[in-house]
């Protein structure tokens, strides 16, 4: 890997200030995602994943803070940024797609909105036309083969696994370098699953970067590059995905790895 | 059971401010009307025409009317007929449109139609119309005027209950009841009824609020209480003639009616922020999965 | 092991159906003509996606839901008909396990209360025995008594589970439909959940339906598997591997993900992506995502065939490439 990283964060501690306790949802955690590789961050409920993620973007809310750090995105700290340069990077730099992908799409938007929604904030000068023939392409190459009717759907028209892949068709429309997939398939079918989890295959092979947030094994084993194992805000184990397989470094990946049949 | 459900839902209610100075307010108002013969300095019906209209003094803390009764007296002896007649409207209220509510939503069909289309009467019929009706008939009086809105106003609570119970009896734990071979009564009384009862409550809490205000109204036009008797509207209505020479006549019973209607009202939604049902939950999905042993 | 005659059979459903009737023309059907026999003693696996009405179909066997058409048939009696209140009698012997979410439990419920709902209507005995059996029943599962005071939405996933299963096992039924038990919790609890469940099959006798879309639980604990695929049974097979026929199984299987990343697949897809799923009007089920429909397949409904003693598939193709395979040995 002699690649610079296209994403890299450093010491990354996201707190969360309640009443009566602080909870230390991220606590000093670093890591580095290359391009055309994906990157798996494994963890079982409450490890902190999700708002790992949710911090990579600035997403954390009160009483959620991010209260040190770096995350480096093409060598640029993104915690110095304001909030009017970090529009710019959400969606446009890095994308992302949740665990229920009915829910994040707004329900009275056509599907042709929310397209039209990522060029707009994205400013490119663009003829509805040309817009138009662009989102059939993105999305044929999510698999979505009926492209008229699905620019025209409702999001709730469309079943789970479609709306997924809308939703990593606008991160391809936003020609973002990075996608964060958190728990992209645990709600979906394992047919579903697959498809989707195809795609995502062919982005990384044309070069996407991936973040993979997840608890199935399953699907780090069959499609993660690199693995960080995340425990209690911490990184407790890292390396190749044969490496950490093969000869986990810490006695929780052991754990998991143990229960595997 | 209930006891215990009432007992936590004080325990959360403590952290919810508002709601706490709502029901003090409400407590306080209670004991007030429950003890009224003790803190009343004078009879509420005792004319003295010597004592008119006196502004708030020594011997007539907020004044007297125009037969020179004690305002303050009258206020508090108030109490009982806007209280009593708001609470017992609106238990009648719950007693026709909850269970009405249950058997709809439980056993649906061409039952649930019927019921439902009742209360869509009920909720569409006006008001005043029905209340000059009955009042026309029966002549004027504050338990005919009650007997309007329980008419009327059972049907928001009919509804209410009918989309709990429909959305509670297609839950897993109503099924896993009769898997458990629980009776019918059992599931819709401890499995639907129970669970459906908090936005119930935060209804009624509401419900009791508007009751006060509307009886208070028809009062003042002369189709509820009748003077003499000590009653908030009738107290507004008197206090007409005097709107000029003495506005403070006008001003108490308005300001009593404002605050034990905002009491009400403030403690509802202190109700409904409480016992959303999102408040355990929330709890149990920070905490996470248990450890691996 | 095995008793005489008719005795074998604990539960038969006999062409049986499941529609919900919708304002619109076609209907839907939930499960479509199914026929299947659980054995005493057996651990029956029901596998396939969400939608293809393997939910629906153990609480039809449970009479939580009433069938279409058809008939059920439990212990020799046909529980079809049977009413509310005939079914309390016999539900002693026949329980559920939900999936371990709140939604499986009373919100104003303590364990305690959850447990002894089921004891409390079949048994008369004092308050204090029927705690004693609670707190043994939840030792059995893994939890103590400081338990018998928290409520559902206190609980993680895996204490849910455990919960809902000494909820069910508290009247020593005979069957048990276990829906789902396994998913939404980690491998760690899974592994520790499956266990459970086989010791206490062994120390109660009790006759399992796991329901489930986790192939690899389901392998682990089954002695048979039906797939479902929208409201038929397509195969029904002692343990999904290399032997299975019917090309939605095989889908099933490659879109199985191994947690090996030695053993990593190249094609996982082996069906025609984003169908719409209904079931066709004429012929096989799986046509419209099936890679090797043929014209058969388009106007006939395939039945379930027996390949051996007790491997079934319904397939057209599967009679046909036996051929071939039997012509290759020529």
């Amino acid at each position: 890997m002699t690649d610079q990283p296209v994403l890299s964060i450093k010491n990354l501690k996201t707190y969360f200030y309640l009443e009566d306790r602080v909870i230390k949802a991220v606590d000093g955690v670093s890591l580095d995602v290359y391009r055309g590789r994906i990157t798996a961050i494994i963890g079982g409920s409450g490890s902190g994943k999700s708002v790992l993620s949710l911090s990579i973007l600035k997403l954390i809310d009160n009483p959620g803070k991010i209260i040190d750090g770096e995350i480096c995105l093409d060598g640029v700290n993104i915690r110095t940024l304001r909030e009017k340069q970090l529009l710019q990077i959400r969606g446009n730099e890095i994308s992302m797609i949740f665990q229920e992908p009915t829910s994040s799409l707004n329900p009275v938007l056509k599907v042709k909105s929310h397209l039209f929604e990522v060029i707009h904030t994205h400013r490119r000068a663009i003829s509805n036309q040309a817009a138009i023939n662009k989102f059939r392409e993105v999305l044929v190459r999510v698999g979505l083969k009926n492209t008229d009717q699905i620019l025209e759907s409702y999001p709730f028209e469309l079943s789970g696994g479609m709306c997924q892949r809308v939703m990593v068709a606008m991160g391809l429309l936003a020609q973002s370098q990075i996608l964060i997939a958190d728990e992209p398939t645990s709600s979906l079918d394992l047919t579903t699953q697959a498809a989707i989890l195809e795609e995502l295959m062919h982005l990384k092979n044309e070069g996407m970067a991936i973040i993979l947030i997840t608890h199935d094994l399953g699907v780090v084993a069959q499609m993660a590059d690199d693995v960080y194992v995340l425990k209690d805000g911490k990184i407790v184990d890292s390396g190749t995905v044969y490496d950490v397989f093969a000869s986990p470094g810490h006695e929780y990946t052991k754990s998991l790895l143990a229960a595997i049949f | 059971m209930v006891i215990i459900f009432k007992s936590s839902l004080l325990v959360k209610l403590k952290k919810k401010k508002s709601a706490v100075v709502g029901f003090v307010i409400i407590i306080a108002f209670v004991l007030a009307g429950i003890f009224a013969p003790v803190i009343s300095p004078h009879d509420p019906y005792a004319v003295d025409i010597t004592q008119k209209l006196l502004k708030p003094c020594g011997e007539f803390p907020l004044g007297t009317d125009q037969l020179g009764r004690c305002i303050l007296s009258r206020l508090i002896y108030g109490i009982r007929t806007s209280l009593t007649t708001a609470i017992l409207a609106t238990v009648l209220m719950l007693a026709i449109g909850v269970p009405l509510g249950i058997i709809a939503g439980y056993v649906g069909g061409w039952i649930d139609n019927v019921i439902m289309r009742l209360a869509d009467m009920a909720s569409t019929f006006p008001s005043s119309l029905l209340a000059l009706t009955i009042v026309g008939v029966l002549g004027p009086s504050i338990v005919n005027i009650m007997i309007v809105f329980i008419v009327l106003w059972w049907a928001p609570f009919a509804r209410i209950t009918r989309s709990m119970v429909i959305k509670l009896k297609e839950k897993e734990f109503v099924m896993a009841a009769i898997a458990a071979g629980s009776s019918q009564t059992a599931i819709i009384l401890r499995h639907i009824t129970l669970n459906a009862i908090s936005p119930i409550i935060v209804l009624a809490t509401l419900r009791i609020a508007a009751v006060i205000i509307h009886v208070a109204g028809f009062s003042f036009i002369g189709l509820g209480s009748q003077p003499p008797i000590a009653d908030w509207g009738v107290m507004l209505s008197d206090s007409r003639q005097y709107l000029i020479s003495q506005p403070l006549m006008l001003l108490w019973p308005g300001v009593t009616i404002m605050l034990v209607v905002f009491a009400f009202n403030i403690l509802g939604e202190g109700l409904n922020a409480v016992l959303a049902p999102a408040s355990g939950y929330a709890l149990a999905v920070k905490e996470g999965d248990e450890p691996h042993d | 092991m095995m008793k005489m005659g008719g005795n074998m059979n604990l539960l038969e459903i006999n062409n049986l159906y499941k529609c919900y009737d919708h304002k619109e023309k076609p209907k839907v059907y939930a499960v479509y003509n199914t026929n299947l026999t659980i054995k005493r003693g057996e651990i029956l696996g029901l596998v396939g996606e969400s939608g293809c009405g393997k939910s629906t179909l153990g609480r039809l066997l449970l009479k939580l839901e009433q069938p279409s058409h058809g008939r059920i048939i439990f212990n020799q009696q046909d529980i079809t008909d049977y009413s509310f209140n005939q079914m309390r009698k016999i539900r002693s012997s026949m329980q559920m396990v939900f999936q371990g979410n709140a939604n499986a439990f009373n919100p104003h419920f303590t364990v305690e209360q959850i447990i002894a709902e089921p004891l409390n209507n079949y048994n008369s005995e004092s308050k204090e025995q029927k705690r004693e059996k609670i707190i043994a029943m939840l030792e059995r599962v893994g939890l103590d008594q400081t338990y018998l005071t928290r409520y559902g939405h206190e609980m993680s996933g895996g204490q849910r589970q455990r919960v809902g299963i000494a909820r069910a096992l508290i009247l020593h039924p005979e069957f048990v439909v276990c829906d789902e038990a396994v998913s939404s919790i980690d491998y760690a609890m899974k592994k520790q959940i499956l266990t459970l469940l086989t010791d206490l099959k062994q120390q109660f006798g009790l006759t399992y339906l796991f329901i489930s879309h986790d192939i690899a639980a389901v392998n682990k604990l089954c002695d048979r598997v039906v797939v479902m695929y929208l409201g038929n049974i397509v195969e029904i097979i002692p343990n999904i591997n290399e032997n299975i026929q019917h090309p939605y199984t095989t889908v099933l299987l490659a879109a199985t993900l191994i947690p090996d990343p030695k053993k990593r697949e190249k094609n996982r897809v082996l069906f025609k992506d984003s169908e719409e799923l209904k079931i066709p009007e004429r012929g096989c089920v799986f046509q419209n995502r099936c890679l090797y429909t043929q014209e058969v397949c388009q106007t006939e409904a395939p039945a379930l065939v027996a390949k051996s003693q007790e491997h079934f598939v319904a397939c057209h193709l599967s009679s046909l490439s036996l051929n071939f395979a039997e012509e290759r040995r020529k």
